[in-house]
């Protein structure tokens, strides 16, 4: 085997017949019952063996046990894998900030927009957000939209007025506070359970994600709020590319870490056609899939301008030029055709 | 040497009635917060703030265990050898727990000393994590150094009796 | 080296040094140090040194853990433990065993307000105890009933067990939780048969202690008002929504705590000794958390869990052989590992083999904790052994207290068979409830 005694700091290599292959490890933080392992991490392991020549060979670990997503970026520095899938939203602490811009309220309407916008606006302020140790996808992806399972129906803001909804960050105070709702955080274990017996009324969530852990059994309404988030694709350390040879390196950078993304940003594609459909037949009976009505989705998106003007005093108390940021922001959404929300 | 000993020992007992105190305040700050919740008036980062307070009670608590030898072991073999021998195993298990610990101390010292810098902090509350981390490293610090202390009692039994 | 090889030699290291008596904690950690160092260099060994002590010590779910341990000592100092345990003791005292039996019955009925196995043990460990030596039972079988009766805490819901399980498999945790119900009260009357036949066999190891007049027996409800009080607050908090089963652990205490105060029963004297009872346990019990996932991210770099599982995949056995054979490996695995990463580093790996078998997760999630309580009463690392040795040191050390666990291995064995031929005991309740 490939290993001379000394330590390997980088994916081991592993001597196959004359060719060295590269072995990378990816950290799923999804279990492997996730539709990313089936659709796309499995997929993607063939792709990156067919493009290598079998030079290359990614192992994806799943359910975290490599590391906790909320370390991804101290992990990641550290080398205690080679690969994740970047969430930036867990390290807005840190340069990622900028990023969190594309995350405000109803900034999105469908999954290509998102990867659209991001792949622009990381052109021109993704330099260095990741640290100088990892390297990023040059394509954007984005997440299936987020809706709110809710325990009682729900069709304007009014609706909303005095319920507690769990979510997972404090972008969305300001919203809340216009909507009259009490923001709880809980452990993703008592998600479920805190509906079903009334802790909270509902939750933002992902469409899939929500589905995976069974939101609509206790929370069967479900809320189409068009609300798209982006996700970041997929991230690799710095160190892992340069022990690659220089073609193969290119060859990651260039082509493997794009089509990643696009992988991505075409399963979510998929899932969420296939949610809707799932989610219509599985709250039948019980409760319903919810279209707002124009006047309510007027209503709803209205109440996020404070939060989109609220984030430029953020970023300049941060050190970032907010206004230069939104501009540019602004800028790209006109040159892609993507409106305001309001 | 006595003196070294009986501040290691001062220190781990003050770090422990802090993490006794942290273990009292989750407990009431939980009920206090389900409570507010149920009046609409839930706290955004109450969760947040349990995590913290399970650093501290955990970290602050390591050391006072290695001082009463609560860490738990296994004697199934060495119980039957001879005092001296139990001795000798103690005392490789003492320099272990010196070096190991101490290096995760450090380690955590220094990855404090960096989000000092770098101003990492929790997600919702915007609590500083420095400290926290420096507790982990001053944690595992006072552990190594109970265990030296044991170490250097296995060579001078002597002190035990003073 | 290849990799899988250095994992073999972490392994026999780690064991080598337990041992030598080296603490458990540590004899996890030095191995794996030294192995992630070679495998993945120094900036891994510092990055996961810093990350996985950070991610276990700051993890909200096992935040309940020292919750519901102070839990159990706030009732035993507030008399409220004695006094359940004396209620099965008037009722089954009388039967050689019976106070092995008592010990079981009260912890079944703790279980339904704690949701930690080792607060479980902690508490009716202190109680059952004294009485049972006192009475003249023999060590290692009184040992034995007090951490038989400890497991059913993670089995009869709240469980922070299920809550972990479902986690890693997204299967419904509340499904899971009521899943418990009825294996845990067939396991419980298992472990009384148990502790009634070794009687039989042995009738020095438990005598029957005075007869008790029926006066007495229908009294010694009227004691259980307070405990029956904070099933109330627990579950009834539960189950209207007041709070999550997390959360149920700082309430619970709290409720302890009020409850004690009323009754007058605790000071801020032994308010303290409960604090640093708790707080000795807690610490303990994290230093292994920390040392096992620090071992498990070794373990994974070695590809040894992989491995594993392409072996049982890649076996041409029934659904029922390959359950067999992944049952038989985490007995194996629970005997040596800490439960709770064990779990958390081989269900990962085998979940898409049984997604695969179409295997109700619901079903499987009962065995698992089943196999944990196993592996919490198995040596060499045997949690729940360990708690009990803390609390009762009496008991005579953790030679005895194997030795007295290891024969409720067999209830837990005759409960896997039963779940595997009749899976609908585990299956009925969640699926008639929703
Ligand atoms: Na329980
Ligand atoms: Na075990």
């Amino acid at each position: 085997s490939g290993s001379t005694g000394g330590k390997q700091e980088e994916g081991q290599e592993q001597s196959t017949g004359t060719s060295k292959v590269i072995e990378l490890d990816f950290n799923n933080v999804f279990p492997a019952t996730h539709h990313l392992a089936a659709n796309v991490f499995e997929p993607m392991e063939e792709v990156v063996k067919e493009k290598t020549d079998g030079q290359l060979k990614i192992n994806f670990h799943h359910s975290a046990v490599l590391g906790s997503v909320t370390s991804t970026l101290d992990d990641l520095n550290g080398g205690l894998y080679d690969m994740a899938l970047g969430v930036p939203g867990y390290f807005y602490d840190t340069d990622l900030f900028k990023l969190s811009l594309l995350e405000l309220p109803f900034s999105f309407e469908n999954v290509r927009d998102i990867a659209n916008v991001q792949t622009k606006f990381m052109e021109l302020h993704g330099e260095g957000v990741w640290g100088d140790k990892i390297t990023y996808s040059k394509v954007g992806a984005a997440s299936d939209p987020f809706v709110i399972y809710s325990t009682k129906e729900i069709r304007s803001v009014d609706d909303m007025k005095g319920m507690k909804v769990a979510v997972t960050n404090d972008t969305w105070n300001l919203v809340f506070e216009e909507w009259g709702v009490t923001p709880v955080q809980l452990d993703l274990a008592d998600l479920y359970e805190g509906l079903q017996r009334g802790v909270i009324d509902a939750a933002l969530w992902s469409t899939v994600g929500g589905m995976g852990i069974k939101l609509y059994e206790p929370a069967p309404y479900i809320v189409d709020l068009k609300m798209y988030l982006p996700i970041s694709g997929p991230v690799i350390r710095t160190e892992a590319l340069e022990k690659m040879p220089e073609d193969l390196r290119n060859l990651f950078v260039e082509d493997i870490l794009p089509e990643f993304s696009e992988m991505l940003v075409d399963n979510y594609e998929k899932q969420e056609a296939n949610a809707w459909k799932e989610l219509e037949k599985l709250v039948e009976g019980k409760g319903e899939i919810i279209k707002l009505s124009p006047e309510a989705e007027k209503e709803f998106k209205q109440s996020a301008e404070e939060t989109w003007n609220n984030w430029v005093d953020q970023a300049n108390e941060r050190g970032f030029d907010g206004e230069q940021l939104m501009n540019d922001y602004k800028q790209i959404r006109k040159e892609l055709g993507i409106e305001l929300p309001f | 040497m006595n003196r070294i000993d009986r501040s290691i020992t001062l220190l781990s007992r003050y770090a422990k009635y802090i993490s006794m105190f942290v273990q009292a305040v989750m407990m009431i700050f939980i009920t206090i917060s389900v409570i507010m919740r149920k009046f609409n008036h839930a706290v955004l980062g109450d969760y947040e703030l349990v995590q913290l307070m399970l650093v501290v009670l955990v970290m602050l608590g390591l050391a006072y265990v290695q001082q009463i030898n609560g860490h738990v072991s296994i004697g199934l073999i060495v119980d039957r050898f001879s005092k001296k021998t139990q001795r000798f195993f103690d005392g490789i298990a003492y320099l272990l727990i010196f070096f190991f610990c101490g290096l995760i101390g450090i380690i955590n010292i220094q990855v404090a000393i960096d989000y000092f810098f770098t101003l990492r902090t929790t997600a919702i509350l915007k609590v500083q994590l420095y400290p926290f981390v420096f507790l982990v490293g001053i944690g595992f610090i006072f552990w190594s150094l109970v265990a030296l202390l044991n170490l250097v009692k296995v060579f001078r039994p002597t002190l035990e009796q003073e | 080296m290849p990799v899988e090889v250095i994992g073999f030699i972490g392994i026999i290291v780690m064991f080598v040094l337990m041992a030598i008596r080296v603490p458990i904690a540590i004899a996890m950690m030095v191995p794996a140090i030294i192995g992630i160092y070679y495998i993945r260099g120094w900036d891994a060994v510092s990055t996961s040194l810093h990350t996985i002590v950070w991610n276990q010590t700051s993890s909200y779910t096992l935040a309940t853990i020292p919750m519901f341990i102070l839990m159990g000592q706030l009732l035993y100092i507030s008399g409220i433990s004695s006094e359940l345990f004396n209620m099965f003791r008037v009722w089954t005292g009388s039967l050689r065993g019976g106070l092995g039996i008592a010990t079981v019955g009260a912890s079944a009925i703790f279980s339904a307000a704690s949701g930690s196995s080792l607060a479980n043990t902690g508490t009716m460990g202190v109680v059952a105890s004294k009485e049972m030596l006192n009475s003249g039972y023999d060590k290692s079988l009184s040992a034995g009933a007090i951490i038989a009766g400890g497991t059913l805490g993670i089995l009869i819901p709240p469980s922070t067990a299920f809550i972990v399980y479902g986690l890693i498999t997204e299967v419904s945790i509340g499904k899971l939780l009521i899943a418990g119900i009825i294996p845990g009260i067939i396991l419980a009357l298992l472990y009384m048969i148990t502790i009634y036949v070794s009687v039989l066999i042995k009738p020095q190891f438990g005598p029957a202690v005075e007869k008790t007049s029926w006066k007495e027996k229908f009294s010694s409800f009227k004691s259980i008002y307070s405990i029956a009080l904070l099933f109330i607050l627990v579950i009834g908090g539960m189950y209207f929504g007041l709070f999550t089963p997390t959360e149920a652990a700082g309430v619970g205490a709290f409720g302890a705590l009020v409850i004690g105060l009323i009754r007058r029963r605790i000071t801020l004297k032994s308010f303290i000794t409960a604090l640093n009872s708790t707080l000795t346990t807690t610490s303990f019990i994290f230093a292994i958390v920390v040392g096992a996932f620090i071992l498990s991210y070794f373990m994974v770099l070695t590809k040894i869990p992989t491995y594993l599982s392409d072996f049982l995949t890649s076996t041409n056995l029934s659904t029922l052989g390959i359950l067999m054979l992944i049952v038989l490996m985490y007995i194996i695995l629970g005997a040596v590992m800490d439960s709770l990463s064990m779990i958390v580093v081989t269900l990962p790996i085998i979940l898409p083999t049984l997604v695969a078998l179409e295997v109700d997760l619901i079903w499987f999630g009962v065995i698992v904790v089943l196999l944990i309580e196993m592996a919490m009463i198995t040596p060499p690392i045997g949690m729940l052994c360990f708690v009990l040795n803390d609390v009762a040191p009496e008991m005579g050390g953790l030679n005895t207290i194997f030795k007295g666990a290891l024969r409720f291995v067999i209830p837990l064995v005759i409960m896997i068979v039963l779940l595997f031929i009749f899976p609908t005991l585990a299956l009925f309740l969640p699926s008639s409830s929703f």
